[in-house]
């Protein structure tokens, strides 16, 4: 019948469409990773200055656990609108408890006094991207793994 | 008051009372709200010898009032292989009762609706009567879940159900124009019918005209002295009209054309003064046709029974085409003809390879869109005549009268036949005026009559389904003063006239090749002061601004 | 009760995740068995019932015809509305798919009980609302592929597929497109995507509108509510999960790939993402670290994937079978016969019995008969 020819291909477009992510998988392979080494890296790199402010948000229990900060890799992205808010609109500058210093202000780190800022505070650390380099970094391993392409830079200069 | 009318007369309808429409759904759930059969809203039984000379299964009197319908003792296991049976045949069954959403767009589009406001008339929950069984019979969810998945097991008391609601549908298809997947209500009609046929559930105003068409040929029962006889005095009234006597070719073998037309208009005012339009027609055009006796049935009552009985009344027409050795087939004014014509008749009786592709002996034209059923409407006939300019017309014949159109279902919305009538009427008369939107072509409204249910003891039924139409006319008679409703459908000049009696009063109907007649300027006709009714023509032309 | 028993339904989903996951451990069975089961339900289920109404013949050729036909040359047809060739099909049934064409056409019918009058108003909410949900819906589907396909090419230039990697690139690049548009508001981080509002929005209204109407009250079946009550939980939950309660979006994505590579539980890449630890004594997040509301989330997605084939869902794929809307008004024309005919022989009665019956009297008013 005609009619059934009809069907069946509008039925295997249909399945071939839904299940797609299974087949391109297996046409491109799984040979890839998760950002993990480029994670491991930071880690590996940052723990080797203890000295480093942002442990502290840290809990006890992932510390002793060699975990990493469970509320900033779920809660970052509300934490840095959470700052513009506060520095851009209601000019509230004091950084968060744990980069404080006895006095309250932004700890000094690597020669720079941190800020309530991504570039100004998080990023005087956490490894970023020179002009010119292509090689993912610490944010953007992450975001380019699950397609996460934030507009803060559709505004600000790339640090 | 001499006499009470009684539940079959309009007189026995309140106005007020019928108009004011209650749609609050009962209390009761539709599963546990019984059928009320009260008298004016149900059609009598089939006579058993009507089914016996068909061979219909469980002939017997019986009375839908009554608690016992006398069904055969397996009644559950002929429904049951009934329904598997449609479901493996029909595809549109098993679509239409898998896919509903219960959206709810069709619920007022329906006439019976719209007038009685019961929500078994909505065409969903009408669906839904016999979904509920599909799915208890037929789904795996409706076999674990039950109610909760909206299925019921089919009992004595579905079985009234859908006997009272299958019967309360014209299988207009309205609903299934404005149904985001087409689900047609007319198909599931028409199934749940076929299943009540196999339980010997069936109406007499169908299964009598089934019966007799298939013995005389034509619905009326009308036999070949008979109808030579009608169309004689139909001859003489012509006469009388125009001072021409037209001939009447019957069973004339070698004609090029047999014309076939619903036997209503052979019997019933004002179908009549339609039918008497073709034959002043055809002889004005001097076309070599003929009538037969024996397809003397354009219309066709199987399909309000059975796909089967669709195709045995319909058989006759390429039979007495074969037998006359006609070229090609006319088909007159009808609506539910025309579904069977279009839908039907080439797949079930055809093919039509002894016939030629009809072509208008007049002007030459070739109707391709019926290349292979062989078979063209009227309409689409005579709007090429007149495209062509072989017609004499003088609209001003029709002045006295204002027009509107309705749209039937069939042709509507199984054919598409809207613009054909159109261009004929506003060649034929001078005022013409469309209903609202809304109720003219593919969203016609039903005359509230077809399907079979257009006999006086349903009258209720076909008041409260002529509502919307009857309103429609209502509005263009108080807007424009329209006094003629022209529809081509047989069923419709019978039922409509009741309509317009009741919603319309000062409307009445006509059809298309009635108003066309009284345009038509014959040659050799006498000085034309009577119209085909016999009633004067000349001097009524003041009452336009009313 | 019907949609009190659904609301009870969906609500107990959501207690069977939580007690699964932030209870009783039970990620795997929520995060790999399930789903699993249920994309093989889905998928295996539709072919089922699309092939089962393929199975069925179309005796007759039986379109609602919703315009002019076409007859005379000179009389202008309607090809959607009423087409007469497979390409006209085509154009309905896309104005039908793609457009709710039919569905457009909705008015309401009052009865003014004085007159009387019945009046016809416009009605396009149920319009606007049904294209809405199901657009957004279907953006919302789309978007989640990003879950299931790899990172775009670039992210690890070592990889063999990388060297082809146009399908990949592409993929990315319209799933990113429909990101940035569906996220245009630009407000939150992550932006707030507005296909997710709609969707809830329009399923919510849809839910509204079986409650209020007393026509679709009164029609309205449990399979009538579970679905919406389990779209607007499958909504909410999302942007819940995305908004407010938030949680390890990699390590979704690592579970999400990993489905859809077939490998959710073997190599070293994937078992890490339930044991926590890679052999190496890095840390590595995995299902553990993932909140238990996401697991209601794809508890409640599976449960539609199982429920869909089973349920008036097939819509989906019957909107495409509709006799009424998917043949051409061509019958007259173009015989149509696929052996309905054939198979139901029917009795006759000849012109030979009809005049053996009626002859006499044929005769008596000089009908021409067959036999003398």
């Amino acid at each position: 019948m005609n009619d059934k020819i009809k069907i069946v291909i509008g039925l295997v477009s249909f399945l071939v469409l839904t299940s797609s992510p299974f087949w391109l998988n297996i046409a491109t392979g799984t040979d890839w990773a998760r950002p993990n080494e480029v994670v491991e890296q930071e880690v590996a790199r940052l723990r080797a200055d203890p000295g480093l402010p942002c442990a502290l948000k840290q809990s006890d229990k992932e510390r002793a656990q060699g975990r990493p900060n469970r509320e900033m890799i779920d809660k970052h992205m509300a934490l840095l609108l959470e700052w513009r808010d506060q520095v851009v609109r209601d000019g509230d500058r004091e950084v968060p408890e744990w980069w404080q210093d006895a006095k309250g202000q932004g700890r000094v780190v690597r020669g720079r006094r941190l800020e309530k800022s991504l570039s100004g505070g998080c990023l005087v650390c956490h490894t970023k991207k020179k002009p010119g380099e292509t090689e993912y970094k610490f944010c953007d391993a992450c975001h380019t793994y699950v397609q996460i392409d934030p507009y803060c830079w559709d505004c600000h200069v790339v640090p | 008051m001499a006499r009470q009318a009684k539940f079959d007369e309009i007189e026995y309808y309140d106005h007020k009372a019928l108009s004011a429409v209650d749609f609050r759904p009962p209390e009761t759930g539709w599963m546990d709200t019984p059928v009320d059969m009260r008298p004016g809203t149900f059609i009598y039984p089939a006579k058993p010898r009507h089914l016996e000379y068909l061979g219909f299964p469980n002939p017997r009197e019986w009375n839908p009032q009554d608690d016992d319908w006398k069904l055969p003792e397996n009644w559950k296991e002929i429904i049951f292989k009934g329904m598997r049976e449609r479901l493996d045949e029909y595809r549109s069954f098993r679509v239409f009762m898998d896919i509903c959403v219960r959206c709810g767009a069709c619920a007022d589009k329906c006439h019976f609706f719209i007038g009685s406001g019961d929500p078994k008339n909505m065409p969903v929950l009408r669906a839904e009567l016999i979904r509920s069984v599909y799915r208890n019979d037929f789904t795996t969810a409706g076999k674990i879940l039950g109610k909760l998945a909206g299925a019921r097991e089919v009992t004595i008391d579905v079985i009234k159900e859908w006997f009272y609601y299958f019967y309360q549908c014209t299988e207009c298809r309205r609903c299934s124009v404005f149904c985001p997947y087409g689900i047609d209500t007319a198909e599931i009609t028409m199934m749940a019918r076929e299943l009540l046929n196999l339980l010997g559930l069936n109406v007499n105003w169908i299964i009598e005209p089934v019966a007799n068409c298939f013995r005389t040929g034509n619905h009326l029962g009308i036999q070949p002295h008979g109808l030579k006889d009608t169309l004689e005095f139909f001859a003489d009234d012509i006469e009388e009209a125009t001072g021409i006597k037209v001939d009447i070719p019957l069973n004339k073998k070698g004609a090029e054309i047999l014309f076939v037309t619903p036997s209503g208009d052979f019997l019933a005012d004002p179908g009549t003064f339609t039918c008497m339009g073709y034959m002043m027609l055809f002889h004005e055009l001097g076309l070599d046709y003929t009538w037969s006796t024996y397809a003397s049935e354009g219309g066709n009552f199987g399909l309000f029974t059975s796909h089967e009985t669709i195709k045995r009344l319909n058989a006759k027409i390429y039979a007495e085409a074969k037998r006359l050795g006609v070229k090609w087939i006319l088909g007159g004014e009808c609506g539910h003809m025309w579904r069977v014509v279009n839908q039907y008749m080439d797949t079930v009786n055809g093919p039509a390879d002894f016939l030629e592709v009809p072509r208008s002996p007049i002007t030459g034209t070739v109707f391709e869109n019926a290349r292979s059923t062989k078979m063209v409407h009227i309409t689409e006939f005579t709007a090429d005549l007149i495209k062509h300019g072989k017609l004499k017309l003088d609209k001003s014949q029709n002045d006295h009268i204002r027009v509107t159109f309705h749209d039937s279902c069939n042709p509507a919305r199984a054919m598409g036949i809207l613009e054909e009538p159109r261009y004929i009427l506003k060649h034929v008369c001078n005022h013409f005026y469309e209903m609202p939107e809304n109720t003219i072509r593919e969203q016609t409204f039903c005359c509230g009559g077809g399907a079979g249910l257009g006999t006086d003891e349903n009258m209720e039924m076909r008041l409260r389904g002529g509502l919307p139409r009857g309103n429609a006319v209502q509005h263009v008679h108080e807007r424009f003063g329209v006094n003629h409703l022209v529809a081509m459908c047989a069923i419709d000049r019978a039922t409509l006239s009741t309509v317009c009696e009741y919603w319309a009063p000062e409307v009445r109907v006509a059809g298309i090749h009635e108003l066309l007649a009284n345009a038509m300027v014959m040659r050799g006709q006498k000085k034309r002061t009577l119209n085909l009714r016999l009633e004067p023509i000349n001097g009524e032309e003041g009452d336009g601004d009313e | 009760m019907n949609a009190f028993v659904s609301l009870a339904a969906v609500l107990a989903l959501l207690l069977l995740a939580w007690l699964g996951v932030a209870g009783l451990q039970l990620h795997i069975l929520f995060g790999i068995v399930i789903p699993y089961f249920a994309v093989v339900v889905f998928l295996g289920g539709i072919v089922y019932r699309v092939m089962t109404w393929a199975n069925v013949p179309v005796p007759f050729r039986i379109p609602t015809t919703c315009g002019q036909q076409k007859s005379l040359p000179w009389i202008g047809h309607s090809k959607l509305e009423n087409p007469s060739s497979s390409w006209q099909v085509a154009g309905r049934m896309a104005l039908e798919v793609l457009f709710f064409r039919s569905l457009f056409r909705n008015t309401k019918t009052e009865v003014h009980p004085d007159g009387p009058k019945v009046v016809y108003h416009p009605a396009y909410w149920l319009w606007i609302g049904a294209l809405a949900f199901h657009y957004g819906f279907l953006t919302v589907f789309v978007r989640h592929f990003r879950f299931f396909v790899p990172p775009a090419c670039g992210y690890q230039q070592a990889a063999s597929w990388c060297t082809d990697s146009s399908v990949v690139d592409g993929l990315w690049w319209a799933l990113g497109t429909l990101e940035s548009v569906d996220a245009f508001l630009q407000v939150g981080a992550p932006p707030v995507f507005v296909s997710g509002i709609i969707l809830l929005a329009a399923a919510t209204y849809l839910l509204l509108r079986r409650f209020v109407i007393p026509q679709v009250r009164y029609i309205s079946l449990a399979s009538d509510y579970f679905p919406l009550f389990l779209i607007i939980g499958i909504a909410a939950t999302g942007i819940l999960m995305r908004h407010f309660v938030r949680t390890d979006i990699e390590a979704i994505k690592a579970l999400g790939y990993g489905l859809a590579s077939f490998a959710p539980l073997t190599g070293g890449e994937a078992w890490s993402q339930f044991v926590h630890h890679r052999p190496g004594g890095a840390f590595v997040p995995g299902l553990p670290d993932i909140h238990w509301l996401f697991f209601a989330h794809l508890l409640l997605v599976c449960t539609l994937f199982v429920y869909f084939p089973f349920s008036k869902l097939m819509h989906l794929g019957g909107v495409f079978l509709s006799p009424t809307r998917n043949m051409a008004n061509s019958n007259r024309a173009v015989r149509y016969d696929v052996g309905w005919s054939a198979r139901h022989p029917v009795p006759a009665h000849t012109y030979e019995e009809y005049e053996d019956e009626f002859r006499d009297k044929m005769k008596m008013v000089d009908i021409p008969v067959d036999k003398e």
